[in-house]
């Protein structure tokens, strides 16, 4: 009986040990990749959306390491020889300095083909990054307080909005879009921001407050001190989403975006199961995750979107002819000098 | 005897000597190493330059913000001292458990977050806000009045802040100072305000000065606040500091401006030393 009851056991162990066929098929059987996130419900989409077909698909482990993009650029800086991230997640505004430091490798078309199938121009960083998702700027408006809402970005100066217009200042990237989209709009650009100065000089007496992080701007409209800001579409969206009557209009002068990209870290010992991130983090399934929670338009066009999301998303089909994209080197250059013309500029 | 009980308080500072080395005075050093760098960046680069403390002392424009932030520092100092000095006299005055549980009350926003704090804030003093449907309802205003992002809502946030550090201070000098002497004062025919100008403000004057200072230069450093009630046209030290370090990435010219910062602080508590100092001694005579 116990013979038995042993032969049974070491059946049992033998079968289990024993790989099925489909088990067999999973290439990347054992590998974790270390990706940095940013927390909350950005991280649980990404978690649904692409970690888990990861495992499903290749056997891959996915680990989210939750901070902000700087942090983990300054982790990877400091530990070059051995990056603690597999891959790195980071928007147009980090590349300069990334690029600079070395730290991402190049990721061709022959290696992910599915890049093919990304909107032009997606691609700001030639073969650095694989963008996954847009952010732009759109002009918002509480809907009960402005009759007469503004269609374009030289249209917030009108003295209707006085007092009760809000921007962001050049600590937010959104509010470097802002001055960019003054500037383009007034015949200047990123080289010459002379014109953008000049109409920041002009309705800068309407400015209630100048935020720096986007929370602080949902909360001027939320607490009715300001009725018209240019706001990243997915914070307008989501605020209209929980029924505050906040209307978003796209500008004359186009919708100014910058693009979140995925990236394969230099020196990781996974590099081609990382590849297969990338490849999923751009899968019309990870798209339409994170415009369904998010609002943010994905830039693979064979994504299927609901109608009434591609309405909301705007940058979708024939869409994304309006998006407008910035020279984030050129920016980073002069990013310090702004900030410094900008304080002048509010002190007076 | 003397030479003996020197060295065991050395042995007794000594940990608390260390730890202040390691994790102040050295990063501290390496902060001014930094401000005196000649480039717009900490890395990469040697040499040595005061060509940042130049940028700041030759620019009316940052003079401006140093002044500004001054100012806003007597401003907190001086309310803070108007609210605290009673608040501090009455506690100090009261007994047990009356006491503690008032000195409970002053102490708690110290032990908020300072961001809750001034959401809080941002909250009572906005347009949807307490103090605004107060005023609508009382029928006192027809629309909301704009009460945040400007320097009065600054200078009240501030001093809401910082107001425990002046009460406290206050109120352990008051609370040794024996009430016979008051009695004493008005046995003497001294009305209330003499006996306030003659015998509590000299007794009280160390904890008015440490309070004092302890608030002014709260505020002198003061960031985040400024930076979320004051909008955008109030500009002081501690956030211009915060933006160079870390979003212009300009560490030697945000070293500077620490620097500056620190020696109008070092500077402060230099000339308050030597007031407590004079009067205490002067008392004593």
């Amino acid at each position: 009986m116990r013979q038995l009851a042993w032969a049974a056991l070491a059946l049992a162990v033998l079968l289990a040990g024993v790989p099925s066929p489909v088990q067999a098929a999973k290439e990347f059987e054992g590998v974790t990749l270390n990706v940095n996130g940013y927390g909350g419900g950005f991280d649980e989409v990404l978690k649904q959306t692409v970690a888990r077909p990861l495992k499903e698909k290749y056997g891959i482990d996915v680990v989210y390491q939750p901070g902000t993009a700087l942090q983990a650029i300054a982790k990877i800086m400091a530990a070059k020889d051995n990056p603690p991230l597999d891959v790195l997640m980071i928007d147009s505004p980090n590349f300069p300095s990334v690029i600079e430091a070395g730290i991402i490798d190049q990721v061709t078309e022959q290696e992910i083909p599915a890049i093919r199938n990304l909107h032009k121009g997606t691609r700001e960083f030639g073969n650095y990054g694989v963008p996954f998702m847009y952010a732009f700027m759109a002009l918002s408006w509480n809907r009960d307080r402005i009759k007469n809402p503004p269609a374009s970005y030289l249209d917030l100066a009108r003295s209707e909005y006085r007092g009760r217009l809000a921007m962001f200042n050049l600590e937010n990237n959104g509010g470097v879009l802002t001055l960019l989209a003054f500037a383009e709009a007034s015949g200047g650009g990123v080289n010459n921001i002379a014109p953008g100065f000049a109409k920041l000089r002009e309705l800068k007496a309407g400015l209630v407050s100048t935020p720096a992080a986007n929370p602080a701007l949902v909360q001027l409209f939320q607490q009715n001190e300001a009725w018209v800001a240019p706001n990243w579409s997915g914070r307008i969206l989501a605020l209209q989403a929980e029924g505050f009557p906040v209307e978003l209009g796209v500008p004359k002068e186009g919708l100014y975006s910058l693009l979140s990209y995925v990236n394969v870290v230099k020196g990781t010992k996974h590099r081609a199961a990382a590849l297969k991130y990338l490849e999923q983090a751009i899968s019309p399934e990870a798209g339409l995750g994170m415009a369904q929670k998010f609002f943010y338009p994905p830039t693979n066009a064979t994504t299927k979107l609901p109608d009434d999301l591609a309405k909301k998303v705007i940058l979708y089909g024939d869409g994304v002819a309006k998006a407008r994209f910035a020279d984030w080197a050129a920016i980073a250059r002069n990013r310090g000098a702004w900030i410094e013309q900008w304080n002048r500029e509010m002190s007076r | 005897m003397r030479a003996r009980e020197d060295r065991r308080l050395l042995w007794q500072a000594g940990p608390a000597v260390l730890l202040l080395l390691a994790f102040f005075v050295v990063p501290i050093l390496a902060v001014g190493r930094i401000s005196l760098y000649p480039a717009d960046r900490s890395f990469n680069v040697s040499g040595w330059s005061l060509r940042h403390y130049a940028k700041f002392f030759g620019d009316p424009f940052y003079l401006g913000v140093l002044w500004d932030t001054v100012w806003f520092g007597l401003l907190v100092t001086l309310v803070t001292l108007l609210v605290g000095f009673p608040l501090g006299y009455s506690l100090a005055r009261m007994e047990g458990r009356a006491r503690r549980w008032r000195v409970a009350v002053v102490i708690l926003p110290l032990t908020l977050s300072l961001v809750v704090n001034v959401f809080g804030w941002l909250v009572i003093l906005g347009g949807g806000g307490l103090v605004n449907r107060a005023l609508t309802a009382a029928g006192l205003v027809d629309a909301p009045l704009r009460l945040l992002f400007n320097r009065t809502a600054v200078v009240v946030v501030l001093a809401h802040t910082f107001l425990p550090f002046q009460v406290l201070s206050i109120m352990s000098v008051i609370a040794q100072i024996d009430p016979a002497l008051e009695e004493a004062a008005a046995n003497l025919r001294a009305g209330w305000w003499t006996t306030l100008r003659r015998v509590i403000l000299p007794l009280a004057w160390p904890g008015i000065v440490a309070g004092s200072t302890l608030v002014f230069i709260l505020t002198i450093s003061a960031f985040v606040t400024p930076r979320l009630v004051g909008g955008a046209r109030v500009q002081m030290l501690g956030s211009m500091i915060y933006e160079q370090t870390v979003v212009v990435l300009n560490w030697p010219f945000g070293g500077a401006m620490s620097f500056v910062l620190l020696a109008l602080a070092l500077v402060l508590v230099a000339l308050a030393n030597r007031t407590v100092g004079a009067r205490f001694f002067a008392g004593r005579r």
